[in-house]
C-alpha cells in the first residue's frame, strides 16, 4: 500500500533535505579547503614551474617543454624511478607475504597474542629517522655491527651493507620490509575478523584443509584489503625519502637514489627548481599509471 | 665556546648583539637559498671552499674591499677561493687542512725510514705495508672527506685543476685527472687502498685503529684522536707527510675550512663588517680555531697552547704555502659537487671505466657552467 504525499509532507523533506545538505557542506567545508589549499594549489603550482627555469634566487623564466626534455635523457632519474621500482617490486611482494602470515598466525587464539601484535607494528609507528639510525647501527661495516656478527657465525662476511653499490639497495630494501610489515598486518588482521566465520564453516563440512581454506576462501575474501596495501604501499614506496636521505644519501655511485631524493639533489642542491617540479609532474603521472595498472592486476572494484 | 669568548668580547666592545644560526654543512646550501627566497639572510655567511664562487655570481656576497685583504698579510695560497673574477668576496677564518699520515713503528718494522717523496714511492710504500690484516693507505674511508675530495687532492697532486682560471672550462677530466682515478685503482687493485674500507659512525677511524699504516688525515681529525685515541697525540706517535708530487712540481696539501662573507643583502653591513673584522683578529682567529682542532689562516697568531700542542695544525701551518688544492672555481660548483661524489664513486666500485668517469665530468661540468646567468 502506498500513499500519496502532501505538498506540507513535500515541502518539510526538502527544507530537511536542504538543511542535510547544508551541514553536509560544512562538514567537508574543512576537509576540502585543506586539500584545495595544501593540495591543489602546490599541484598547480608546481605544474606551472615545471615550464620555467627557476633558481629560487632570480625569477622563473618560461622555458616551455625543456625542463621535460631534459628528464627524458637524464639518466640519474630514470636509474632512480628503476631503484622504486626494484624496491616494490621486490620488497612490496614479500612484506606482504609476511603481513599476511603474521595477521592469519595472530588472528588465531595463541597466548601472547596482543603483545606479538604491538611487536609486528611497533616498526611502523616508529619515526622513520630513528628507524635508520637503528638499522645504520645494525649496518655498521665493521666486524661489531650486528649484522655482521649475525653473518659471522656462519662465516660470512664483514659486510660493508650500505657502502658497496652492490649491496646498498638490499640493505635498504631490506628495512622497507622490515618498516613495511606493521601497517600492512593491521590492515590484514581488520580485514580478517571482517571475514564471514560461516564460508569456513561450510568449507570444513566440503572437508577443506587449512591451506584449501586459505587458498580459497581466506585469500579471495581479502581482495579488498589487498588492492588497498598494494596501492598505499605503491605510492609511499614512490615517497620514500627519509630513509634513503639517512641511510645512504642516494649512493654509493647512486646507487640508491630514489626518485624523491633525486627531485630533492635537482631543487635544493642544484637549485633547479623548474626542472625538479617537472620531475614532481612526471612522477604524479607514475603513481596515477602504477594505480590504474594495480587496479586492473588485482581487480579492485568501485566499492574496493 | 663562540658565544663566550669569541662573539661576547665583540658585544662587550660595540653594544652589538650577535645571533648565531648554526646550519649542518649538507643543509648549508639549502638554507642559504632559500633563506634568500624567503628574504630572510644572515648579515654574515660562513660558508666553503667552492662556494664563493657560486654565491658571488648570484650576487648575494658583498664585495670585500682590497685593502682590508692586504692588511691582513695572509699567504695567496689561502686566498684563492675567496675570489671571483678578480675581486675578494670572501676570506678564511678556519682552515680544514688535509695530508698523510703514518704509524712510525709500522714504517720501522718494513724498514722505510722516510717518508715517500713521489706518487710512485707512495704506491710502492703503501703495497709493502699492506698485510697482516694492515691496509697500506687508508685514502677512502670517509674520516678526512669522501670520493670527491679524495680524487680533488690527487687531481691537484698530479699537476691538475678542476676548472680554467675564468671557471668558464672544466679541466678536471685532462690527463692529470686520468691519472689520478688510475692510481686510486691502482692502488685498489694491489689492495694498498681498500674501498670497503669504512670509518662507521662515531667509531676510530682504521688509521686510529691502526688497520691502516697510512692515511689521508685532516687537521679536524686531532680532537678526535685526544678523545678516542689519546696515545696517537703523544710525541712521535705519529708521522705526518704532504701528498707527494705526481708529475714533478711541487707536494700539496688539500685546502678545505671555513669562509666568512657579508650578505649583499644585509641591512647591517657596517656592524657585519665590525663582526668579520673581529672574528680574523690574530687573537680571536687562534681562540676559535683552536676548539675545533682547525687552523689559522695565518701562523701569525699569540701564542697558543691548544694549536701548539697539535701535531696535525703545527704541521699545517708550516706548510701553508702548500696548500693549494682546493675544490671549486666555477661559479657553477654548487650543481655540480654533489653528483661529483656519485660519478667518481662510479669509478672507483668499477660501475664505470675511467673514459667513460671523465667524460661523464665533463659532461656534468659543462652541463652547470652553461646554465650560468
Amino acid at each position: 500500500m502506498s500513499a500519496a504525499a502532501s505538498p506540507t509532507t513535500d515541502v518539510r523533506r526538502r527544507s530537511v533535505r536542504t538543511a542535510e545538505r547544508r551541514w553536509g557542506l560544512l562538514l567537508a567545508a574543512p576537509a576540502t579547503l585543506h586539500t584545495l589549499l595544501w593540495i591543489g594549489v602546490p599541484i598547480i603550482v608546481a605544474f606551472v614551474l615545471s615550464f620555467t627555469a627557476y633558481d629560487i634566487i632570480h625569477a622563473p623564466e618560461f622555458s616551455g617543454f625543456e625542463n621535460y626534455a631534459i628528464i627524458f635523457t637524464d639518466g640519474l632519474f630514470w636509474r632512480s624511478v628503476l631503484h622504486n621500482v626494484i624496491i616494490a617490486a621486490v620488497g612490496i611482494p614479500i612484506s606482504m607475504f609476511l603481513a599476511l602470515v603474521f595477521a592469519v598466525l595472530l588472528n588465531r587464539a595463541i597466548p601472547g597474542r596482543g603483545l606479538f601484535r604491538v611487536m609486528v607494528f611497533l616498526p611502523h609507528i616508529t619515526a622513520t629517522v630513528a628507524v635508520a639510525m637503528i638499522w645504520l647501527w645494525i649496518y655498521n661495516p665493521s666486524e661489531n655491527g650486528l649484522m655482521n656478527v649475525v653473518l659471522g657465525v656462519v662465516g660470512i662476511g664483514p659486510l660493508p651493507f650500505l657502502t658497496n653499490p652492490d649491496l646498498a639497495l638490499a640493505s635498504v630494501i631490506l628495512v622497507t620490509i622490515w618498516q613495511g610489515i606493521g601497517l600492512k598486518m593491521l590492515i590484514y588482521l581488520a580485514a580478517l575478523q571482517g571475514v564471514d566465520g560461516q564460508l569456513y564453516e561450510a568449507a570444513d563440512l566440503d572437508g577443506a584443509s587449512f591451506v584449501q581454506k586459505f587458498t580459497h576462501v581466506t585469500v579471495p575474501m581479502l581482495r579488498p584489503a589487498t588492492f588497498f596495501i598494494l596501492i598505499t604501499s605503491l605510492i609511499a614506496n614512490f615517497q620514500t625519502f627519509d630513509l634513503i636521505y639517512i641511510l645512504t644519501e642516494g649512493g654509493p655511485a647512486n646507487s640508491t637514489s630514489v626518485v624523491t631524493y633525486r627531485i630533492y639533489q635537482t631543487a635544493f642542491q642544484e637549485f633547479r627548481v623548474g626542472l625538479a617540479n617537472a620531475q614532481s609532474v612526471i612522477l604524479l603521472l607514475i603513481l596515477i599509471v602504477l594505480a590504474f595498472l594495480s587496479r586492473r592486476i588485482v581487480g579492485g572494484s568501485d566499492d574496493d | 665556546m663562540l658565544d663566550e669568548d669569541v662573539i661576547a668580547p665583540f658585544t662587550e666592545r660595540t653594544g652589538v648583539t650577535v645571533s648565531v644560526d648554526q646550519v649542518d654543512w649538507n643543509k648549508l646550501n639549502e638554507k642559504i637559498s632559500t633563506g634568500i627566497a624567503g628574504g630572510i639572510i644572515a648579515d654574515l655567511i660562513m660558508t666553503g671552499v667552492g662556494w664563493t664562487q657560486p654565491f658571488a655570481q648570484k650576487g648575494i656576497f658583498a664585495e670585500i674591499p682590497a685593502d682590508f685583504i692586504e692588511s691582513l698579510g695572509f699567504d695567496e695560497s689561502v686566498l684563492a677561493p675567496a675570489r671571483f673574477e678578480g675581486r675578494y668576496y670572501s676570506l678564511p677564518q678556519a682552515l680544514d687542512l688535509r695530508f698523510l699520515g703514518y704509524h712510525p713503528e709500522m714504517f720501522e718494522a718494513k724498514g722505510i725510514t722516510e717518508p715517500p717523496t713521489t706518487m710512485e714511492e707512495l704506491a710502492d710504500v703503501a703495497q709493502e705495508l699492506t698485510g697482516d690484516g694492515v691496509v697500506g693507505l687508508d685514502y677512502l674511508s670517509g674520516s678526512a672527506g669522501g670520493a670527491r675530495q679524495a680524487f680533488v687532492f690527487l687531481l691537484y697532486a698530479f699537476g691538475g685543476t678542476m676548472f680554467s682560471e675564468d671557471g668558464l672550462t672544466a679541466t678536471l677530466h685532462e690527463e692529470p685527472g686520468r691519472l689520478a682515478l688510475q692510481w686510486m685503482l691502482d692502488q685498489m687493485d694491489s689492495g694498498a687502498i681498500d674501498y670497503d674500507l669504512r670509518a662507521p659512525e662515531g667509531q676510530p677511524s682504521p688509521f686510529q685503529q691502526r688497520k691502516a699504516a697510512m692515511s689521508l688525515v685532516a687537521t679536524g681529525n686531532w680532537p678526535t684522536w685526544q678523545q678516542m685515541t689519546p696515545e696517537l697525540c703523544e710525541e712521535g706517535a705519529v708521522g705526518v707527510f704532504l701528498m707527494p708530487p705526481g708529475a714533478g712540481g711541487k707536494p700539496v696539501m688539500f685546502q678545505g675550512g671555513t669562509f666568512i662573507s657579508i650578505s649583499s643583502l644585509s641591512q647591517n653591513k657596517d656592524a657585519a663588517g665590525a663582526f668579520m673584522k673581529h672574528m680574523l683578529d690574530p687573537e680571536f682567529l687562534g681562540i676559535a680555531n683552536a676548539a675545533i682542532g682547525k687552523v689559522p689562516p695565518t701562523p701569525d697568531i699569540p701564542a697558543n697552547d691548544e694549536i701548539e700542542s697539535s701535531l696535525l695544525t703545527r704541521f699545517a701551518l708550516e706548510n701553508l704555502e702548500y696548500a693549494g688544492a682546493t675544490e671549486g672555481g666555477t661559479a657553477a660548483y654548487m650543481q655540480i659537487r654533489t653528483n661529483l661524489d656519485g660519478i667518481t664513486e662510479g669509478c672507483l666500485t668499477r660501475k664505470k671505466s675511467v673514459d667513460e668517469t671523465l667524460e661523464d665530468m665533463k659532461s656534468l661540468c659543462d652541463d652547470a657552467i652553461s646554465r650560468l646567468r
